[in-house]
């Protein structure tokens, strides 16, 4: 479909249409997905802060795992939203996948952010460095920066048919480098390399089970479920919003 | 075959005569050579150390400063629609013009690395390892590069946004490049080798399918 | 007391924290607040017409 045809198709989709599925869906997922959050994060907080016992080695700077790895798991669960989203867009032109591309980026950036922030004040008691250039911390920063990139190019992008198609090249893109890193990774260690390993290596989804403690993997699930389900919230909301912004722009142009 | 040669042998004119950004890519790659060792100071074994990232980031820069023009100059004048009209497919002509930025660019930086690794010092023993990683991997930064020349054809002042653009890409390539320069330089097995050769193909391999849907979108728009 | 003190790492375990409830706070309010926007916007024009 060309991009004509395309324009041609998404305002009779918006002028004759609602995403109507979509909202009443949405519009029940709330209520439940905001439980879900304020229960999960509730009680992991409790226990993050109130029942966990200092670990070991690292004391109570172990609680920090509990804001830091649930961060991380959602800043790269929202890239990995964003490249299906943006391979949808590609293939199926739905508009809808556009715009659920589109909004789950700042929602990613801003948890690799606190991924990065948090996981440095982990890092300093710990290993005695705010910062290490491992191949695992660096490919978070690069993260962030494919983040604001895929923003600054929506943004930069007038026409917001090209600017989605664009959008979508550079997400798949950015993904594939990610792969690339993560499997060099990979690759690195099957090699034998020494990849400069100061991040901890998987412990937690190892073939043989979980490496850590009960105690510290229960509120460390919570905290994922609740950031997953806060992450699922907010990205919901910001798709309602943008249909409704989408919405009063055609009424606009009508009126016009 | 002669429609393909032909664009790269023009895409490499038009780069190597005054302004064309070859002479440009040599002239920053110097220039940033040797200004790391004035601020950095004068300590021979502490740059023959970073060599190899220097190096590796001046060249990577270098030959990423004119890669906005390798779409742009042919839009505004008109010939990338009549390219596009002719016998080659889209990726092919990315192909083409991304062969020809690496001639013109990579090729030259990496020719021109040995003379500046004097100027760190590097050890005899790197020199080789310099050169193949930079051989090996500045397809890629070229590859890479025309990905997001094509992304932001359309932008105004589209070279403002390209680098945020494109460095996340490539660094992978920075990683592993200078990777095989410190691996020689500690004399250990260099496992960064087939890692940057990897990227390198599966880089060249696959931008001209993301740069080609970038352009025609930007051309339909 | 000894539960602020961190065991010594105060200065790194509540900022952490203080960064994550700040971020996702923030987060949450802007969310809200576009969509309140967009909601009221769209119901003023379907009422009145022209917004």
């Amino acid at each position: 479909m060309s991009l004509d045809d395309q324009r041609a198709k998404r305002t009779s989709i918006f002028e004759f249409a609602n995403p109507k599925r979509f909202m009443d869906a949405s519009e029940g997922a709330i209520p439940w997905l905001a439980a879900i959050a304020v229960l999960t994060v509730g009680v992991g907080l409790f226990m993050a802060l109130f029942v966990v016992p200092p670990e070991r080695y690292q004391g109570d700077t172990v609680r920090i795992m509990f804001v830091h790895v649930p961060a991380a798991w959602i800043g790269m669960m929202a890239y990995g939203a964003m490249a299906v989203a943006s391979f949808f867009s590609l293939v199926n032109r739905h508009p809808l996948a556009d715009v659920a591309a589109r909004t789950a980026a700042p929602l990613g950036a801003v948890f690799t952010a606190l991924a990065l922030v948090t996981g440095s004040l982990w890092g300093r008691p710990t290993w005695n460095t705010y910062w290490a250039w491992d191949l695992r911390l660096t490919s978070f920063l690069i993260l962030l920066f494919l983040y604001l990139g895929y923003i600054a190019l929506w943004n930069a992008i007038e026409d917001e048919i090209l600017a989605a198609r664009l959008a979508a090249i550079l997400a798949l893109v950015g993904a594939g480098d990610l792969l690339i890193i993560k499997w060099s990774l990979e690759i690195a260690r099957w090699l034998g390399i020494e990849a400069n390993m100061l991040h901890q290596g998987e412990s937690i989804f190892r073939a043989d089970g979980p490496s850590i403690a009960p105690i510290f993997l229960w509120p460390l699930f919570l905290m994922a479920l609740g950031y997953t389900a806060l992450f699922l919230l907010l990205w919901v909301v910001r798709i309602r919003t943008e249909i409704l912004e989408r919405r009063t722009r055609v009424l606009l142009s009508r009126e016009a | 075959m002669t429609a393909f040669w032909s664009l790269v042998a023009r895409d490499l004119r038009l780069a190597t005569r005054a302004g064309g950004g070859a002479l440009l890519a040599l002239v920053f790659f110097a220039t940033v050579a040797t200004l790391v060792p004035l601020g950095v100071g004068a300590d021979l074994k502490l740059l023959g150390r970073i060599a190899g990232g220097v190096l590796w980031i001046a060249a990577a820069l270098a030959a990423l400063l004119s890669i906005d023009r390798l779409f742009q100059n042919d839009l505004e004048d008109g010939s990338l629609d009549l390219i596009t009209l002719g016998p080659l497919s889209l990726e092919t002509v990315v192909f083409a013009k991304t062969l020809a930025h690496w001639l013109s660019t990579g090729l030259s930086l990496t020719l021109l690395s040995p003379v500046l690794a004097l100027l760190f010092n590097l050890p005899e023993r790197a020199y080789f390892a310099l050169m193949a990683s930079l051989a090996l991997g500045t397809p890629a930064i070229s590859a890479i590069g025309a990905i997001g020349a094509s992304l932001t054809l359309s932008v105004r002042r589209g070279g403002l946004i390209l680098p945020l653009l494109v460095m996340p890409l490539i660094v992978p390539a920075i990683i592993f490049g200078s990777g095989v320069v410190d691996a020689a330089l500690d004399g250990r097995p260099n496992g960064a080798l087939p890692l940057l050769a990897a990227f390198s193909v599966a880089a060249v391999l696959l931008s001209p399918f993301a740069a080609a849907a970038a352009v025609r979108a930007n051309l339909s728009g | 007391m000894h539960f602020l003190a961190m065991g010594k790492y105060a200065a790194y375990v509540w900022p952490a924290y203080g960064f994550s409830i700040l971020g996702i706070g923030g987060t949450i309010a802007w969310t809200l607040g576009n969509y309140r926007r967009a909601k009221r916007r769209l119901a003023e024009i379907e009422n009145d017409g022209i917004a």
